[in-house]
Order: structure tokens, then C-alpha cells, then sequence
């Protein structure tokens, strides 16, 4: 998904090289479903050296753990062969997975130092480009370029009165918050009868890109407990889709494009206070959650563009990479 | 010609050693075979031989030599998403691991099909065992759940028993009958760097065969791996009898170290792809 946007955004710009892996098989119907693949893009099973300008390679912090030996096997190849042009490295995690990297009787910040060390090491010389500018922060290096999406990809629908969440469905709780979801998912059930949507998790398992964005541009409200995770995709998709977004306060680089109660909701970590906001859009005041979904639209239509991706992408390739 | 093994461990991002076909098909054959080497991203090659591994889109896109290797009739199984004689547009040849999944293949498929067993190397298992005295523990290799599959109607197990011979299960997962028949069973965790040890610590394998179900197309692999530890394998309870005194253990074990060398050394399944990459 993260290399269809990009495709989309320099597909005037570019001719891209995808070589195939055995982690994403984005040929199998499962992903054509989800995504389909940009017409602009050709798959090649090995890689020609003198051929390319660059390499881009994709990254998250759970390359820490060689358990995970698909992800890690991944980057670590690719980096190994590739030898004679520059490789990009995008990261699009932040350095929190104590599930792994924290020990006994290691801090929090002992565990996220381990994960800086780890990766550096990994990208080594290559250059980082992260979603978010609080991820090159948290990072402590790294070349910030925030999304963006073609807007008409998304549907802004008559809206149903219903709460829809995209976050992943397994694997790293502590960076997607998913203690919080679940929490809120019992206590909003508890007190209100009230489900959550949660995508391949309650609703749309078959994972078909014009169902899911059917079902999001038909959703009132969207719900996004996870703070961690540098500019969270199915957000962006959510506001282009007119959804009221609920967000959990302290996610990356809210300060510069949300306003609460204007544009979003920006929530406290508190499942009690998250529920009575959202029953509180949901039962006593639907009107303001779909003006507040139609103010992030315009937000996210303004700055998370194809055109302003595209040009991020231009910069950062002629400034650094001197292309 | 530079030749590259995509197998299933590697491609699924399992353990090394938690599938044995991508033990026995590829990895014991690299090291003695110069011209091939494990796949890895990006790499290039001449010839891609896919260790049952089903990558149709690259085998579409790949212009290189390209054989399909199977060990199971993986289409019978709804998880495998296996389609067959669609995939063998897309290859030059596949090989088999049994005589038997060879007929069946060829049925359905007009790209070439090969028989290439499945081989040992004698040399990574060290000194055969050194036969002794009766028959005291006969060991058994293979996944648990088939255990209950192969043993269920009792016979073996009774015979054992009175034989007052012991089981070794060496398994994924220790197994217990729901009837002993009073036997007893010594459960082993299955692991290739302990496997010989494992079994030189036992008299026979115990290696029933049956032809229903796909235990039909399984190949002779642990048979061989018997055979080059110095144990002869009992696929029926005549074959236990036969064996029971040790010079008859003896002679079976140089009869069959012998005909390990002169058929089933990996030399000669390294020599038969050779061949087959060669032809197509």
C-alpha cells in the first residue's frame, strides 16, 4: 500500500521496478483486492545492477526481531545485493516494541534505545526517510515525508451511525494502543450496546478495496486510539472519506494540521472518557461529527495530496540524493 | 550455470530444519553442489528450482530455467491454493520425490516430469550404529498426528509389546496412544542436529507404509536416513521378526550403506538435475 502512493505520486516523474519478495505477494488476489497495483509499476524478479537510479527499501522496527524472519530476511537481502546505487530506506515505524526489545529490568527508554541502536545499525549508511516529523525526532535521525493520497480514491457517503476502526489487527499492541481499543470496544458495548467496526477483525474480512471504502465513506466516526504509529494511513483515508476522525491525543504531528472539535476529536488515553465522547457524537450530536468529518476532509485534501507527496519526494531526491 | 533454491522453509519464513523436504530436497545437496546455492532476494540466476513452493507471478515473469519440485500432492489440500496445470505453463519441468507422484502429476500436466528420490549423505550422520544383542527399542520418526494414524488399529503396538520391545516416538510433539497395550513409549523431541543420536540409540526403525490417503506418494526418505545410521528399517512386523538377532542387523547395514552409495547418495540427485536442467 505504502508503494502504490508513491507510484501514484511520481508516476510522471519515475519508472518504477518492484522486485519480488516472499513477505507482501502483490500479485496474490488478496492484495490486488485490497490495493490494485498502479499501472506504471513493473515487477522484476532479481535485481540488474547499473540499471536503477536508486533503491527504496521498506522498513519497521520489528527488523529488531530476527524471529520474524520473513521481514527481517527481507531488508537484510535486498541490502546485501544491492550494492552499487543508493538505497532509501523508509521507515515507517517508531521505536517502540518493548514486546521484544524490553528485558528484564530494562526502562522503557532502555528498550526504545535498543531499537534506535538496532536500526541504525541496519540502515547503516543508507538513507531514512520516515512517515512523520515526530518520528525523525523520536528516531533521532531520519528525512520526514508525510503522505498523500488521491483523494478520489476515497468516498465520502451518506453517513451510518457507526464507529469504524482500520487499526492492524495483530502483532505490536503496545505502538497500536490496542489495550485502549479494546478496552473502549468492552466498555462501550457494557454501557451503550454498541459495537465497534473493526476491519478484519468483526467486519469486511475479505479485505476488497471498494468494500472497505464503501464501508469507511458510509462510517460516521472513526476511531484511532494508536498514538505511536508516525501518521497513521487509515486515518488520512478516513478524513478523505468525510468520517468524523476520534483520535488519541499525543499522536504524531497533530499540532500541524489537527484542531479539536474543529477538524477532529482529539481524545485523552482514557477509555471511560473516549466512550462518552464517542456516545456523545453518536447519540446527542450527529450533526457536529459530520461537520467535523467534513472539515477534516477538506484538511486532509489540502495537505495529505498526491501533489504535495510527489513534491516531498522530488525534494528530498534532488536535495539528498542529487538526482 | 548458475542455479538458485527457492525452498519452502526459507520462502515461508519458517525455521531452518522445521520443514524436512527443504532439508532433504535442497539443503543437503548445496554443499556439495558448486553450481547451486540458496536463494535470496534479488539474486540472479540461470535456473530457479522451487522446493514446493508455489510462486506462480515470478515463475510467469522469470526467463530463466525453471523447475517446480514437489514431495506432496499439495492440490489435494484446500490451504496450499495449489492450481497445478496452471502453474505448469509457467515452468520446464517438475520433479518429484516418488515414482508414484510422478504418474499422477504427468496425468495432468505437459511440461516434463522427473523422478528424483529423495537421497541421503551417510557422511552427516558419522559411524553407523554397532548392532548388539535382540531387538530392545525400535524408533519411530514422523508427525505426531500421523502417529495416531499409523498405529490406531493396535497391531503394531500389541506385537511390540509382547516383544517387550520399547517405542521411541521422534516427533514434533510427544504423542500417546489411547491404548498402550502396556508398551512402553519414550517420547524424543524431533531435531536434526540430535536425529542421529536419536535413532542409534535405538535397534530398527519402525517404518509402516500405508497406501491410502497421500501416504501413497510419500517418498522412502526415512527409510534412508534408517539405513545410513546403520538401522534397518521394519516397514511390516515380518520385517521385525527378521531382523531380531544381530548379525542379521549387521549384514543388513552393510548391504544397505552399500546400496546407498551405489543409488542413493545425493550425488546422484545433484547428477539428475544437473541432467534435467541440461535437457530443458
Amino acid at each position: 500500500m505504502h508503494q502504490t502512493r508513491l507510484v501514484q505520486a511520481l508516476k510522471d516523474d519515475a519508472e518504477f521496478y518492484l522486485c519480488y519478495n516472499s513477505w507482501r505477494q502483490w500479485q496474490d488476489k488478496r492484495f490486488l483486492k485490497a490495493r490494485p497495483i498502479p499501472d506504471n509499476i513493473k515487477f522484476v524478479t532479481h535485481y540488474e545492477p547499473k540499471t536503477y537510479d536508486f533503491a527504496i527499501l521498506h522498513i519497521d522496527q520489528q527488523i529488531c526481531n530476527p524471529q520474524i524472519l520473513g521481514k527481517a530476511t527481507v531488508y537484510q537481502e535486498f541490502n546485501d545485493c544491492i550494492q552499487d546505487i543508493p538505497k532509501v530506506v523508509i521507515n515507517h515505524g517508531s521505536p517502540y516494541y518493548p514486546e521484544f526489545l524490553k528485558l528484564d529490568k530494562m526502562t522503557d527508554k532502555d528498550a526504545e534505545d535498543e531499537a534506535r541502536r538496532i536500526v541504525k545499525d541496519k540502515v547503516g549508511g543508507n538513507l531514512m526517510v520516515v512517515n512523520s516529523h515526530q518520528a525523525a525526532k523520536e528516531w533521532g535521525w531520519g528525512y520526514p515525508i508525510v503522505h498523500g493520497y488521491n483523494a478520489d480514491d476515497f468516498w465520502d457517503l451518506p453517513k451510518e451511525p457507526r464507529i469504524f476502526t482500520a487499526l492492524s489487527p495483530a502483532g505490536l499492541d503496545y505502538y497500536y494502543n490496542r489495550e485502549c481499543l479494546n478496552e473502549v470496544s468492552k466498555l462501550l458495548e457494557e454501557q451503550t450496546g454498541q459495537q465497534i467496526y473493526w476491519a478484519k477483525v468483526n467486519c469486511l474480512q475479505d479485505g476488497n478495496f471498494d468494500e472497505y471504502r464503501d464501508f469507511l465513506g458510509r462510517s460516521l466516526i472513526y476511531f484511532d486510539p494508536s498514538y505511536l504509529t508516525p501518521m497513521n494511513g487509515a486515518r488520512t483515508e478516513a478524513m478523505l472519506s468525510g468520517a468524523c476522525v476520534v483520535q488519541v491525543e499525543g499522536a504524531h504531528d497533530l499540532a500541524r494540521f489537527a484542531k479539536n472539535t474543529e477538524n477532529m476529536v482529539i481524545a485523552p488515553n482514557k477509555p471511560q472518557e473516549i466512550v462518552k465522547i464517542l456516545t456523545h457524537l453518536l447519540e446527542e450530536n450527529p450533526e457536529e461529527a459530520k461537520r467535523i468529518g467534513l472539515k477534516g476532509k477538506e484538511t486532509a485534501r489540502a495537505l495529505f495530496n498526491l501533489e504535495n507527496y510527489r513534491r516531498q519526494w522530488l525534494d528530498f531526491i534532488h536535495n539528498e540524493l542529487k538526482i | 550455470m548458475n542455479i538458485a533454491w527457492i525452498v519452502f522453509d526459507k520462502w515461508h519464513g519458517r525455521k531452518i530444519g522445521s520443514i524436512g523436504s527443504s532439508i532433504i530436497r535442497a539443503r543437503w545437496l548445496l554443499p556439495h553442489w558448486p553450481e547451486a546455492e540458496l536463494w535470496t532476494h534479488g539474486m540472479k540466476a540461470d535456473a530457479y528450482i522451487f522446493q514446493k513452493v508455489y510462486w506462480k507471478h515470478f515463475m510467469k515473469d522469470c526467463k530463466a530455467k525453471k523447475i517446480l519440485d514437489l514431495c506432496d500432492p499439495d492440490w489435494f489440500n484446500t490451504k496450499n491454493s495449489l492450481d497445478l496445470t496452471d502453474i505448469a505453463h509457467y515452468i520446464d519441468a517438475i520433479t518429484c520425490s516418488s515414482q508414484e507422484l510422478v504418474d499422477l502429476v504427468k496425468k495432468y500436466v505437459s511440461v516434463p516430469v522427473f523422478y528424483v528420490p529423495d537421497r541421503v549423505d551417510p557422511a552427516i550422520f558419522g559411524e553407523p550404529k554397532e548392532h548388539t544383542g535382540k531387538i530392545e527399542k525400535a524408533a519411530w520418526i514422523g508427525y505426531w498426528h500421523n502417529a495416531d494414524d499409523l498405529f490406531k488399529d493396535g497391531v503394531i503396538l500389541s506385537s511390540l509389546a509382547n516383544k517387550n520391545i520399547t517405542l521411541k516416538i521422534i516427533s514434533n510433539q510427544d504423542w500417546q496412544p489411547i491404548s498402550d497395550y502396556g508398551l512402553n513409549i519414550e517420547n524424543s523431541k524431533f531435531d536434526w542436529d540430535s536425529l542421529s543420536s536419536e535413532l542409534k540409540d535405538c535397534d530398527i526403525l519402525l517404518n509402516p507404509r500405508p497406501i491410502y490417503r497421500h501416504y501413497r506418494f510419500k517418498s522412502n526418505n526415512k527409510t534412508l536416513i534408517a539405513w545410513a545410521n546403520g538401522l534397518p528399517a521394519a516397514e511390516t512386523l515380518d520385517d521385525l521378526k527378521k531382523f531380531g538377532d544381530p548379525i542379521t542387523r549387521e549384514k543388513e547395514k552393510e548391504k544397505r550403506l552399500k546400496e546407498i552409495e551405489e543409488k542413493w547418495h545425493i550425488r546422484y540427485s545433484i547428477k539428475e538435475y544437473n541432467e534435467i536442467l541440461a535437457k530443458i
